[in-house]
This record gives structure tokens, sequence and C-alpha cells, in this order.
């Protein structure tokens, strides 16, 4: 997977799905993104929205609350549990306040009562569309590291959590031999593994290594 | 346990009887014992005396008369001349006729070799005359000048006897001796009168006299071989006599005056009691049969037996009587214990029933079989307001009896019947009875007992719940109207949403100069425009489906249904009182009684909520309601004391979706507007005096009948 570079981020057209059974709202939505130059997707129900939509690229949801069938709340739940990269800006009609706050505190973005105006539309989908980009790069920034963090040898995977703590090679060397008396290492062998180790995972130093394995023992508890 | 200790305890008295019968038994056995002794003791002491008394007088009553004899000159002369025939004739007539008057045995004069030379008995076969007596003791006695005494077998006559002797002195020398012989058989003869065997012993221990012939000569204690040969020597006791042990023995009992003589062989016992005669140097033994004792001790036991017998029979008597009485009292007790728990039951019982009864909400009834009352609970009397006192006894027909029933003839068994009572107040009392037979406690059927359940609640519910359904079908309406509201609401909200986006899209449309996109855009922004319209239309449609259901009804009675149904109940719970001033009579108007009572109650409900969101005015929070009429209309007026209207406001009140609530819809006022024009009528609004504002209905009066 190639990373595409910031710069084009800026000049691709944004995605925005828009779920709402109203027809005459979903169109008129898709109309005005499209004259403001966004890539529209319009679905007039939950189901078809996640059937249908690509949920781990980056883009922006702008979902309605009341909807026959699925309710807004549902659906914005089933993406939350797929582990989508978008983000969700919930529409809501006259007098569903309460629901609508109880979704921004589950994570969306932000709600906006029909009608709404142009700008506090435009506003909220352009924000949404950012912070999914955002959401976007942790992802594919962690799944690089794990895909590297993979390719070390169990042994050096071993070598690496413990150099992380921040401890020098002769103290690692100790721990290992303390932790399985059978195998003990040679403070020189525990330096070569970790030129692999910085060479494999493309980091340059031991501070790093200590957040990367954070951050991957942090992804591998949400994962488990 | 506690049984054994019961045994133990009915036992010790028992054993202790019987200890002391034991004991009494012994005590009288050795009591009799004793006194029989002292008794026997005594006795025998007593006739000892008797006897020595009399022994020593026979042995002494001769002993002057050797003496007295020798001091005949006959004696001296025929000392001197042995031979002479003469001299010895008249010697011996004169001891005959001596001893004759004296009664002794035999009289005789001895020379000084022991010769006898006359005696008194010289004319009988066992004559003295010519027998030489020099070896007996009472010679050699004599010989010295002392008196002598000897008892002994005669060598002569063979025949025991007392021999008493005195020298016959001449010139202070002894020529002779005279003797006298005095058998002692007399007295031995008294003796074979005793039961018991009697006998005299000498100084040598052996016994000489006594009523037991086999014992004579028999010695009771060993002699010395000295002796043995001075009694051979004397010929004391016959010239073969050889010692020879007597056949008992005596036993020295202490503390007791004498011994206890037990013969060989048959092991016969005896008290022997001894009696020194000390002059004489003899011992007389009395004897006295131990058997008398043993008897008196067994007659003792005996009458001792069974006198304990008789204690003890008595002494069972008794306990058995005891225990009779305390088992009688022990029951008596338990008796009255049972009479008490019986009696204490029965009145738990009767407190308990009575509670029961008290406490019961259903009424209890009994008759008897003609009809007559005999009993009443509390809740009965309560429920037809007649006191037990005035019910009991009563026959049919009972002063609670409704008049507009029938009194039942016969009582249904098992299914509760409903019947109206009649209560003292005169109110109706709708109960329901059940009724069995009252049964008493041999199984007669006596009567009829009726429970008697008010059901005047009851039956009032009913009505109530008849009238609440018939309400609650009104609110469901009412409800429906606010749902379809809330509907429309979001319904709207939805084109106008579209609406909004149209235009956006088709201004950033008309900048871009893409002309054909524009020109869709505003189509279907028309389009959404339309639809918008159309669900207005829809409301109005829905509210003109109803003037079919005009009828006349009274305004009043409005004002008070949708008080009944929503509007007290909103005002409570905003705070508000509710005040109403309506007019008299019913104001007959001609109107849509459900859509009537939904404006006032929207009316109301604005009021309220005016109230609401306002400080309280100085004349409080108050709902009025205020019907009036005149000539053509009658006129309801809702005042509240709310912010009132201010002219922006009081201008664009009735515009369709105007409001000036975040969450209204701003439809409310329009559509009262509409159904009270659709009767006919008006709805105006003002500001109130003094703070508030007015709505009020206006509506044409129909004329009734």
């Amino acid at each position: 997977m190639t990373e595409a570079p910031s710069s084009d981020t800026a000049a691709a057209p944004l995605r925005v799905y828009i779920v709402d059974d109203d027809e005459g709202v979903r169109h008129s939505l898709a109309a005005l993104l499209l004259a403001g130059g966004h890539a529209a997707h319009a679905f007039a129900s939950g189901p078809e929205f996640l059937a249908g939509a690509d949920l781990s690229q980056p883009g922006c949801v702008l979902l309605d609350l009341r909807m026959d069938g699925m309710s807004g709340l549902q659906v914005f739940e089933a993406m939350r549990q797929q582990g989508t990269v978008l983000k969700t800006v919930f529409l809501s009609a006259h007098g569903e306040l309460a629901s609508a706050v109880a979704a921004v505190k589950q994570g969306a973005v932000d709600w906006l009562e029909k009608p709404c105006d142009e700008q506090t539309l435009l506003a909220a989908v352009l924000k949404a569309a950012s912070l999914s980009q955002e959401a976007a790069q942790r992802a594919r920034r962690r799944n690089t590291l794990l895909e590297r963090w993979a390719a070390l040898s169990p042994r050096q995977q071993e070598v690496a959590r413990l150099l992380a703590t921040g401890i020098s090679s002769k103290e690692v060397a100790r721990a290992l031999a303390q932790r399985d008396p059978e195998r003990p290492i040679d403070p020189r062998t525990v330096d070569t593994h970790r030129s692999a180790i910085f060479l494999k995972l493309d980091i340059r130093s031991s501070h790093e290594l200590g957040m990367l394995v954070e951050d991957l023992e942090g992804a591998a508890s949400r994962a488990g | 346990m506690a049984r054994l200790r019961q045994a133990l305890r009915g036992a010790a008295p028992m054993a202790a009887v019987l200890g002391m019968a034991v004991l009494m038994v012994l005590g009288a056995g050795e009591w009799a014992t004793r006194n029989e002794l002292d008794t026997q003791w005594d006795n025998l002491r007593r006739s000892g005396e008797v006897q020595a008394l009399a022994l020593h007088g026979v042995a002494t009553r001769y002993s002057y008369l050797p003496f007295t004899a020798a001091q005949q000159p006959l004696v001296a002369h025929l000392l001197h001349n042995p031979r002479s025939q003469s001299v010895r004739e008249a010697a011996n007539a004169y001891l005959q006729t001596v001893n004759a008057h004296a009664g002794s045995d035999a009289l005789y004069i001895m020379d000084a070799e022991g010769l006898t030379l006359a005696s008194s008995n010289w004319n009988t076969p066992s004559s003295f005359v010519h027998q030489n007596y020099g070896n007996r003791p009472y010679f050699r006695d004599a010989l010295q000048g002392l008196a002598g005494r000897f008892y002994g077998v005669g060598k002569t006559t063979g025949e025991p006897g007392l021999f008493a002797s005195a020298p016959v002195e001449q010139d202070g020398r002894v020529i002779g001796v005279v003797a006298v012989k005095v058998r002692m058989q007399p007295i031995v003869d008294t003796w074979a009168q005793l039961r018991d065997p009697v006998f005299v012993a000498d100084e040598r221990g052996i016994v000489f006299l006594g009523s037991v012939t086999p014992w004579l000569y028999k010695t009771s204690r060993p002699l010395s071989a000295q002796a043995v040969q001075q009694v051979q020597h004397d010929e004391q006791y016959g010239p073969q006599w050889q010692p020879e042990p007597v056949p008992w023995k005596l036993l020295q009992r202490p503390e007791q005056p004498g011994s206890e003589l037990t013969l060989d062989g048959t092991g016969k016992r005896y008290l022997a009691f001894e009696e020194p005669l000390p002059d004489l140097g003899w011992t007389l033994t009395l004897t006295a049969d131990s058997r008398v004792v043993a008897l008196a001790r067994q007659q003792a036991w005996a009458l001792a037996s069974l006198a304990s017998g008789l204690l003890v029979l008595g002494a069972l008597y008794w306990q058995l009587r005891e225990r009779r009485l305390r088992e009688n009292r022990q029951a008596r007790i338990e008796l009255e214990q049972r009479v008490h728990e019986r009696t204490h039951a029965l009145q738990q019982a009767q407190a308990f029933r009575q509670s029961m009864e008290d406490a019961l909400l259903v009424g209890m009834r009994a008759r008897d079989l003609q009809g007559r009352i005999v009993y009443v609970n509390a809740a009965m009397c309560d429920m037809v307001g007649y006191s037990a006192d005035e019910l009991i006894g009563q026959p049919p027909p009972y002063p609670f009896q409704h008049p507009g029933e029938e009194p039942r003839p016969g009582e249904p068994e098992g299914q509760g019947a409903e019947s109206r009572l009649r209560h003292r107040d005169g109110s109706d009392v709708h109960t329901m009875v059940y009724t069995a037979r009252l049964i008493d406690g041999d199984g007669q059927h006596v009567g009829w007992m009726s429970s008697v359940v008010d059901i005047t609640a009851q039956k009032r519910a009913e009505e109530q719940q008849q009238q609440r359904e018939a309400q609650l079908q009104r609110v469901q309406r009412v409800i429906t109207v606010g749902e379809m509201a809330s509907t429309l609401a979001h319904e709207l909200n939805q084109p106008l949403a579209a609406l909004v986006n149209y235009a956006a899209a088709a201004r950033a449309l008309a900048a871009q100069g893409k002309v054909e996109l524009l020109g869709d855009s505003l189509a279907a922004l028309s389009t959404q425009a339309l639809r918008a319209a159309d669900i207005v239309g829809r409301i109005r449609r829905w509210v003109r489906q109803h003037p079919e259901a005009r009828e006349p009804c009274d305004l009043n009675a409005a004002v008070d249904q949708s008080l009944a149904l929503l509007l007290r109940a909103e005002a409570r719970r905003h705070g508000v009182a509710v005040r109403l001033d309506l007019a008299r009579g019913p104001l007959s108007v001609s109107a849509d009684r459900v859509l009537l009572e939904q404006v006032v109650l929207n009316l109301g409900l604005n009021a309220l909520q005016a109230m609401q969101s306002h400080a309280p005015s100085p004349l409080g929070r108050e709902l009025l309601l205020h019907t009036t009429a005149d000539a053509g209309h009658a006129s309801l007026q809702v005042l509240d004391r709310g912010p009132g209207l201010p002219p922006e406001i009081a201008a664009r009140l009735f515009e369709p979706f105007f409001t000036t609530r975040t969450d209204g819809l701003g439809l409310g006022l329009n559509i009262c507007r509409s159904i009270v024009e659709s009767m006919g009528g008006e709805l105006l609004a003002r500001n109130r005096e003094g703070g508030g504002a007015i709505f009020e209905i206006r509506l044409p009066r129909t004329n009734t009948p």
C-alpha cells in the first residue's frame, strides 16, 4: 500500500455519504454537495449504506436520525463496531435534540437540525472529513508498524520489548538469561538484534521503539 | 433418671422402716435375753441362798451332838472299860436314845484307835460296833481335840453322809471320839423337785451331792495325785473310788454372776450359779436351763417380728395411702390445669373469633329456620346502620329490607345473590349475599348463615369505570391530534430542509454558471415547496373532515370536560390554580363537541405554558375560565397571568408556523382558529388588564327547545 502524498488529499474530492430515507432531503443534499465539488453518495437506508460504502476510506457521513427500519443511531453503532474511519454528522428533525446529543457523546462529529443553512452544513462536512483523514492516517501508520513488527523473529520481538523499556543491552541479556536459563544470550548478540530491529522497523532510537511498542500493545489490547 | 430417683425416694423410707424393724426385732431379742437372764440369775441366786441355808442347816444341825454326847460320863466310862458288856449295852442304849431323839442317822463312840465301841445302830445289820474308822479324817481331827466334820460314803453302810465328830477328853487327854452321821438324802430328795440339776462339790471340786446321780463322785476339776491318794486313803467316796471327770464343762461368763454349763454329748446348756459355803468348804451349784433364755429370746423375736411386721405393713399401707393421696392430688392439679388451659384456650379462641369478626369487612348474619336473626357482626351493623341489639331477634321483614326487594322465601345455597338493602339513613346498599346452612354442634340444621358483601362501592366504581372509558375514548382522539401535529412537524421539516438545500445548491451552481444543473435544482426546489404546501393542506383537510359532527352542545360542559380530560391535571402539575366563572344554565352552541373541547384544551394549555415561562405575577398564577352569554353568542374567555401579548406577536399570532416557543410547531392557534371559524365563530386574543392574555371563543348560540 502506498501512502498518498498530503498535497493530493486537499485536491481530491471529499467523499461524503448521505443516508436519509426522505428522497427530497437526500437528493437536495447531494445536489448541494456536488455543487460544492464534493463526491456525494446517497443511500436511502442504513443497511444499504453499510453494504455499499467503503468504511475504511476516509470521508464524512450525513446520517438522518429518524429513519424507518434502522435508525440513525443504530447505523452509527454498526459503523463503530466495524472500526470505520468515517466520521459522522447527524441530521435531526425538530424535537430530536436528546437523541442528537447522545449521538455526539458517542463520537459523532456534530449534529445539524433540518432545515439548516449551507455554511453550517459545509463546515460540519469539512470538519468531519479532516478528522476522518487523520483517523485514516493513524490507522495506516499502525498497520504499517504491525506489518513490520510481524516481520521480526520471535526472539527479536522479545528483545525489542525489553529494549523498549529503555534498559541497556547488558541488562536485556541478563533479563533474557533470567527468563530462560537454557538460552543465555551475550550482550553483543543483543546489540546485533538491536541493529536488525531498528533497520526492520525503520526507527532510529530506543525512544521511538518505546512509543512503537506502546502503540502496538495498545492496538493489540484494542483488538483483543 | 427421674424415675430412678423417684423409686429411690420411695424406697428410702421403706428401707428405713425395714431397718428399724430388724433393729427392733434384734433389740427386743437382746432385751428379752438380758431380762430373762437377769430373772434367771436372780432366781438362781435366791434359790442358791435358800438351798445353801438349808444345806448349811442340815450340815450344822448335829454339830453339837458329838460334843454333848462326849460329856456323858457313860462315854468316858465306856472308854475306860471297853470290855464291859454292861457298859457297852448301857452306852448303846444311850446312843440309840439320843440318836432317836436328835433324828440323826447314827451316833457312835470310838476309842483312841478308831475302833467303835458303841453305836446307836448296834442292833442293826449295818452296826458300826467293832468297826474301825481310824483312817477317817473326822476321827483324826477329833483325836487332835478338834471338832471334825467330813462328808463321805459310809465304810460300813456304803451310804453317804455327813460325819461330825468331837473328842472325849479326860484330864486334857483325848481318850475317844464321839461321831454322828447325818444323811443328806432328804435334802437331795427336795432337789429332785427342781427341774434343773443342783449339786454340791467339796473343796477338791468332787461332786458329792446332787440331783443328778451319774455326776456323783466325779471331779469337776483336775485333782493332784496327792489329793487322789488322800481321798482313796480316807475312803471318802468308797473304797473303789477313782477320779473321773464330770460329763460337762463350766465356762465362766464375764459380766454375769455365774457360769455356763454345757453338757457333753447333748450340748445342752445351763446357767450355773455357784454359792460357796465357806465354813463347810463346799460349793453349791444351781443351774437353770438356758433354753428358757433362748425361748424368751425367741418369744421376744416372734413378738417383735409380729410387731415389726405390723409396723412394716402399717408403713406400707401408709405409703400406699400417701401415694394414692399424692396421685389424687396430682390428678386434681392436672385436672385443674387442664381446665385452666382449656378455659384459656377457649378465651383465646373467643377473643380470636371476636377480633376476626370485628375485623371482617364482610357482614355476617345468622338466622334460625324461622328467619329470625340470631347473630350479626360489626360489619353487618355498619353496613345497614342498625345496632346488633336492634337486629337480633328480628323476624322478617327486617328493618333494612329494601322496599324494592322481595323478601326471599327460601335461601339459595352456595351461589351468591345480589341484593339491595336499605341503610337506616335511607341510602341503598348493594350487596352480594352468600348463604349456607347453619349447622350446630350436633350436626343439626338450625338455620342459615349468610355473608353479606357490600358491593356498593364496586357498583359505583363500575359506573365510574364506564364513564371513564367514555372519557378515555375522547382523550384518545385528542392524543391522535397531538400525534398528528408531531408527525406533521417532521414531515414538514423534510421539504423545508430540501428547499434550503436546493436553494443553496442553486446559488452555488449559478455562481459556477452551470445553467443546466441550476435548472434541475430549481425544479426540484419547486417540487419540495409544493410538497410542503400539500402537507399544510392536509391539515386543513383533516380539520374540515368533521363539520358533519356538529351538534347542539353546551359550552359550559365543554369547559368541564376539557378540565376533566387533561387541563386540571396539567394545571396541578404546573402549580397553577384553576378558577371557573361559568354562566348559569347551559350555553348551547352548535359545534363538534370533541373539536370544541380540544380548542378549549389547547387554549388552556397555552395559558399554562405562558405562565410557566413567565415570572409569577403579583396577582398570582391562576387560570380563569369564564363563560358568558349575550343575545346571539356564547363566549368562553381563557385568562392567564402570563407575559401577555406584545404587539409584534399579537399581529402574527394566528399565522401558520408562527411560534414563540423553541419546540412549538406554530400550528396550534392557527388550527384552533380554523376550528372555531368552521363552527361559525371566532377566536380572539388580547392583553388582559393587570398582565396576562385573554383568548376568547365566541360562538353563535342555538336556541334549544
